[in-house]
């Protein structure tokens, strides 16, 4: 033992967090919620509104956007620590530290968010351009998009923190002894 | 025997607060354990099998008593270290063979390299020969869920070794498996065990998977019982 530790960097993170998205059903309920929420926030960001009771209107609708597609996040993460919880204790049996579990759970968050992000900007920009005849192409709200890219990932991590903690925090022995 | 043991416990003791109640998971034992020997540790269900597994293994400290792996004492190990030690010194096997569900048998058996710092292709070529060294060469691509009970445990025995450790410690690896497979596992491990000069220590309340065992160990109420060298 030489006072050497195990290792787990961001693309071994990348990597198994895209088999985790890839190989659970949880992920697509995510990225679908992320994408809805990021949908009507695109689709709010770019209405064109004059008068300052609309904007304050616009105001509390994206509000409530982000805090629906938060709380969604942090559910179904936290179920998908909850279901992982043998595996993430075998991970540490492997030689995973605390921070490689984190890291992990951060990343697959982030992976969701861009995706979901990217998902809703496509959904909230065809909405907007069908349903609302005051925007044309040419007038279209760039910062209002790409904020959108922003926020999602933004809500997708912040809202993994906890669950991705608790994954953490989890004692490898409290989680063999489930045994079947 | 060699003189200097591989894993050395001393009065080592565990116990657990349960309700207001102390339950002596463990309660002083003394064992040493050789390089290339195959102990089989025997005992009913809350023997302290797991209990001695998880002390030895560093995932858990002991209430009283010693654990020197390599000479090293385990009290004296930070998280990194114990870390490393489990990483590159242990290989674990298990009952219900605990493989990662998403992970096809050649990643799963790879995902300890990962830990150990190799690069993933070495890995994964590490991982494919030691497949093919357990006989799953043909299963490499598939996930454990496509994979019977008995291929599982052997994509976990291959997990356990990709790193080299110099101990495997195996609890109840065929308690969820037919005679006939379990069998077949033993002797697998009894083969790379010979072969490898690994120094497996398996556990089981089974006394059919006793046999080839160069000692055993037999546990009772957290205490050792006898021990018969074969």
């Amino acid at each position: 033992m030489n006072g050497d530790s195990t290792h787990f960097g961001l693309t071994d993170a990348f990597r198994l967090g895209l088999r985790y998205i890839r190989g659970r059903g949880q992920a697509p309920v995510n990225i679908a919620s992320i994408s809805l929420a990021s949908a009507f926030y695109a689709y709010i960001a770019l209405m064109r509104m004059g008068t300052q009771t609309l904007r304050t209107y616009r105001l509390w609708l994206l509000s409530v956007a982000v805090i629906v597609a938060a709380v969604s996040m942090a559910t179904v993460m936290l179920i998908s620590v909850y279901e992982r919880y043998r595996e993430i204790g075998v991970l540490k049996c492997l030689g995973a530290l605390d921070r490689h579990v984190f890291l992990l759970l951060i990343v697959e968050a982030l992976i969701q968010g861009l995706i979901g992000g990217g998902i809703g900007i496509l959904l909230g920009f065809i909405s907007t351009l069908i349903s609302n005849t005051s925007t044309s192409l040419t007038g279209v709200n760039y910062l209002g998009l790409s904020s959108t890219l922003l926020l999602s990932t933004l809500i997708s991590i912040v809202s993994s923190l906890y669950p991705a903690y608790r994954a953490m925090r989890l004692n490898p022995i409290e989680v063999l002894r489930y045994e079947v | 025997m060699k003189s200097e043991p591989l894993i050395e416990v001393v009065d080592l003791a565990r116990y657990y607060e349960m309700a207001g109640t102390i339950i002596k998971a463990l309660d002083g034992v003394n064992l040493e354990f050789y390089r290339g020997e195959y102990v089989s540790i025997v005992g009913p269900s809350g023997s302290g099998k797991t209990t001695l597994f998880n002390l030895i293994g560093g995932l858990d400290r002991p209430t009283r008593g010693k654990v020197y792996v390599d000479g090293v004492d385990l009290a004296e190990l930070d998280a990194y270290e114990l870390a490393w030690l489990r990483c590159r010194k242990i290989g674990y096997i298990f009952q219900n063979f605990n493989l990662i569900g998403v992970l096809t048998a050649l990643e799963n058996v790879a995902l300890p390299t990962v830990f150990a710092g190799l690069p993933w292709e070495e890995g994964l070529k590490k991982a494919e020969e030691l497949l093919r060294l357990v006989g799953l060469g043909d299963r490499l691509g598939h996930l454990p869920s496509e994979l019977s009970a008995g291929q599982q445990q052997r994509v976990a025995i291959a997990r356990a070794m990709v790193n080299d450790p110099d101990i495997i410690l195996a609890d109840e690896p065929t308690g969820n498996l037919d005679h006939e497979t379990g069998r077949r596992i033993i002797g697998l491990l009894q083969r790379l065990n010979r072969e490898r000069e690994v120094t497996i220590i398996a556990a089981t309340h089974d006394v059919e998977m006793i046999k080839g065992s160069d000692r055993v160990v037999w546990l009772r109420d957290g205490r050792v019982e006898k021990i018969e060298v074969k």
